[in-house]
């Protein structure tokens, strides 16, 4: 897999949990198909900058299979709705049953896209850095979990390895013997652990922890771009939300489907919004599009 | 002015909880700033409860009397912060002591602590980062690290806090000889350059010896001697003449040491601590008495029958990045075989493919008998609570008769035919083989390092294996219990069994093992029988090796060494 750094990842966390949230919650909270539809444009389209067209492929599998069940599936036994397609069992499926689970699907898919957005920008790091700020005790035990899980990983491959090698792994052995041996393995593992976590404690205490009031470190600075990027996305954000509050982007599927078609400063509301989903990806993009600049020219220098 | 010491203790005792016997004894002693003491002495003898004296924090449950000062304040008044910051404590496990999950983290986690502001800490966590070479790595996650750069990590994060001195117990125990020389190098540069105080213990002297301003040395709980470097073969001897037996410690002293305290001129006073020097001593006798040699009557043992034979065994763990790219070995029957080499050459993947852990991906592999192997980690064994039951839990699918006939060197009184009663007695048998008798109801956690090695050897031998694969059994092992470790291998190997091990220690390979191979670049690169394995080799190859090279031929241990300048009338 090959790893797309994203600069706009580079940002400070405060920018990025900004951005993901404005996203995630308006494609939550609005109904109408055109700026859903807009939103899982936006969202894909960043899916695919930030982690290539194949793992969006995958994405697009599991979208598939939302689509079946909610608009293929789930209209064959609500049967809602005023406009008949055809009659199984003399019960109508309708079309707005259809329709619905088209949206729902669409939704639901967007939803999904910017997670993985979320996935690909926030850093273990960034969710210290949001939680450590606020909690700090809680902080400082999200980070001991995040040490201790690869810790774990590597004991466990050690104390299998080494149950194996003294022959008491018995591969071949039935259900019941193969579950005792990975419990046995599992409490070795754990007792170790706690073992060793009475040393972890001694080494916070020998390097001052509980003499009294800790301070928070990170490394991100808030710097003035960051500033013009939290202006960026309230001001992008704000036309479309101010609308959705004034019940103007209303839409309601049963029994009939009703949308309030969008007069011109409703459109100029989405246009901005969706800009504003879209400005990340523009930005990695005209990033790493100069970046690779950068290292071409670099190389010329070089050669000369 | 007259300079305080940075570190006194007077009159140090300590009793731990239910025992009679004190585990330190009236301990005096003090430091100055800038110096470099180096604390040794077996396994056992007091030297970590000694050290955990000085913090506060760890300072164990039990009685204890004396007084201890830092910069001339009492211990017991300062205030958790300044006590903290001022003395920093580096223990022997690189993994137990890295709280966070960043190396950035890591290093700040001690000023967080104290309250330095986050711009301070900005500073400081980047000037240390440059000053260990950490620039590369400052942004990784700790769990990618190797054992040497978490352990620089640990000595980084608590210098970042400026303490006066550094308490470090055995910090290399763990490393690789590659780990354990950066992480001294890197100590005695942070001693050299900033001058702070560095109290080390250690069993494992070749290389720390040379570094240190003075040595403590320990024995039962005592201090028995505070000497200079070029002394401590004094202090040894005066013990022995006095004891009549030498101090464990003393096999673990430099090869230098160890040669001079064998075979020197009386008036000399003061003994060669390097390799360097002791190769200028070396020169300067041999100058005297003639190039001499010795023909080491090393008694060849038969070869017995190919036990274990690997041919062209590929293996890789991921996709295009092999392990073992060519490997092919002969074991034969009945000997110790040892496989040297260095980080990452394959060492402990080829002993798991051996053992059928791993599958090789191609190559062939054939066995004869039944191959066992055990893991580094004593921890990762021991699944019962109590040691009896660890020993019983072994024969619960297996026929303890049929196991009690492959263990010969038991002395089993008579084959029960009872059933239930034969396991008991083959487990008491193994207990008292290997002195863990005493400790059989204890849990196998709260056993001391060399315990549970040896906890974790009778667990091999129960599995009545014919092929025993040991995957660094002398890691953190201390020099006189290596001794009797070898003796059980060998007596082991003298029943006919076959020992297979992987190592880093060459010390213990030259002493003990019939032949060794070297691993390289996942290949078999040579392989010979000890003596020739070490000859040839120049520096891959012993302390004892280096010193002789070109001066005294055919020399590879200590004991060659001193036998060859005995020989040449010089005692």
């Amino acid at each position: 897999m090959t790893d797309r750094k994203s600069e706009y990842a580079k940002r400070h966390p405060i920018v990025i949990a900004l951005y993901i949230a404005v996203c995630v919650i308006w494609t939550m909270i609005i109904r109408h198909p055109v700026p859903l539809l807009l939103s899982l444009a936006a969202s894909g389209i960043y899916c695919v900058i930030l982690n290539g067209i194949r793992s969006w492929c995958h994405e697009l599998a599991a979208g598939i299979g939302m689509l079946f069940f909610a608009a293929v599936i789930l209209p064959l036994f609500s049967h809602r709705g005023v406009t008949p397609l055809f009659y199984i069992n003399g019960m109508a499926v309708t079309w707005e049953s259809v329709y619905y689970g088209l949206i729902m699907t669409a939704m639901l898919m967007a939803v999904l896209q910017w997670c993985r957005v979320a996935g690909s920008l926030i850093d273990s790091e960034k969710i210290l850095y949001l939680t450590g700020k606020t909690l700090p005790s809680m902080g400082l035990m999200l980070m001991m979990i995040f040490r201790t899980i690869p810790l774990l990983r590597e004991r466990y491959r050690q104390v299998h390895e080494a149950q194996t090698g003294l022959g008491m792994a018995g591969g071949d052995a039935p259900l019941a013997g193969r579950i005792r041996r990975l419990l046995r393995e599992l409490s070795v593992m754990i007792s170790w652990t706690l073992e060793d976590s009475i040393e972890v404690s001694v080494s916070m205490e020998s390097r001052g922890y509980r003499t009294g009031k800790r301070t928070w470190f990170h490394l991100f600075h808030f710097q003035r771009e960051d500033l013009y990027w939290c202006l960026l996305i309230v001001m992008t954000f704000a036309g479309m939300y101010i609308c959705q509050f004034r019940g103007e982007f209303a839409a309601y599927y049963f029994p009939e489907i009703y949308r309030i078609p969008l007069a011109v400063y409703q459109k100029a509301a989405l246009i901005m919004g969706t800009i504003g989903m879209l400005a990340p990806a523009v930005y990695d993009l005209y990033f790493s599009g100069r970046e690779r600049c950068t290292i071409n020219g670099t190389d010329g220098k070089e050669a000369v | 002015m007259e300079q305080t010491p940075v570190l006194a203790c007077e009159h140090i005792s300590f009793c731990y909880p239910r025992q009679t016997e004190n585990a330190i004894e009236d301990i005096s002693f003090a430091m100055n700033d800038g110096e470099f003491v180096v604390l040794c002495g077996q396994s056992g003898c007091g030297k970590t409860t000694l050290l955990r004296h000085f913090k506060k924090n760890q300072i164990p449950f039990g009685t204890g009397s004396g007084r201890l000062y830092y910069r001339g304040m009492d211990l017991e008044q300062m205030d958790d912060r300044r006590c903290a910051a001022g003395i920093g404590y580096v223990g022997q496990n690189p993994d137990t002591q890295l709280v966070t999950d960043k190396v950035w983290h890591e290093l700040a986690f001690g000023l967080e602590n104290l309250g330095v502001p986050g711009q301070q800490i900005r500073r400081r966590t980047a000037e240390i980062a440059q000053y260990f070479g950490m620039e590369d790595w400052f942004h990784k996650p700790v769990a990618e690290l190797s054992g040497g750069q978490k352990q620089i990590l640990n000595l980084a994060s608590v210098v970042i806090m400026q303490p006066g001195v550094l308490l470090l117990d055995e910090p290399t125990a763990q490393l690789d000889p590659i780990g354990t020389r950066r992480f001294l190098d890197t100590l005695g540069r942070l001693n050299k350059d900033m001058g702070t105080a560095v109290l080390l213990s250690e069993q494992r002297l070749e290389d720390v010896v040379p570094m240190a301003d003075r040595i403590l040395i320990m024995h039962q709980g005592k201090l028995i001697g505070d000497t200079l470097p070029n002394r401590c073969a004094n202090v040894l001897a005066d013990y022995e003449i006095l004891h009549g037996a030498k101090l464990p410690i003393a096999s673990a002293m430099p090869v230098a040491v160890r040669a001079w305290q064998g075979c020197h001129k009386a008036g000399e006073e003061e003994s060669p601590v390097s390799i360097r020097e002791g190769r200028s001593w070396l020169f300067t006798h041999v100058q005297k008495i003639g190039q001499e040699s010795t023909d080491r009557q090393q008694a060849e043992k038969e070869q017995g029958q190919t036990v274990l034979s690997a041919e062209h065994i590929t293996f890789a763990y991921e996709k295009g990045r092999k392990v073992l790219t060519d490997f092919s070995l002969q074991v034969p029957g009945g000997g110790l075989f040892a496989i040297l080499g260095g980080n990452g050459s394959g060492k402990s993947t080829a002993l798991k493919v051996m053992a059928g852990i791993y599958k090789q991906g191609r190559g062939k592999l054939r066995v004869q008998g039944k191959v066992r192997y055990l893991a580094q980690n004593p921890c990762s064994l021991f699944t019962e609570l109590t040691v009896k039951e660890e020993l019983l839990v072994m024969l619960l699918y297996e026929n303890a008769a049929q196991i009690a006939d492959t263990l010969p060197f038991l002395q089993m009184k008579e084959k029960n035919s009872k059933s239930g009663s034969i396991e008991n007695e083959l487990v008491e048998e193994m207990l008292d083989y290997l002195e863990l008798a005493k400790q059989k109801d204890q849990n196998p956690m709260d056993l001391s390092g060399g315990q549970q090695q040896r906890l974790a050897l009778g667990k091999m031998l129960l599995t009545g294996s014919d092929i025993l694969l040991l995957d660094e059994p002398t890691k953190g092992m201390d020099g006189a219990f290596k001794e009797k470790f070898a003796g059980w291998l060998r007596d082991i190997c003298d029943h006919g069994k076959t020992v297979i091990l992987v190592s880093h220690d060459m010390d213990f390979c030259a002493e003990y093992a019939d032949m060794c191979g070297l691993l390289f670049d996942g290949q078999m690169i040579s392989r010979g029988s000890t003596k020739d394995f070490f000859q040839e080799n120049t520096f891959y190859t012993t302390p004892a090796s280096r010193m002789a090279r070109g001066i005294l031929k055919d020399c590879f241990r200590t004991e060659d060494i001193i036998s060859a300048l005995q020989k040449a009338g010089c005692s």
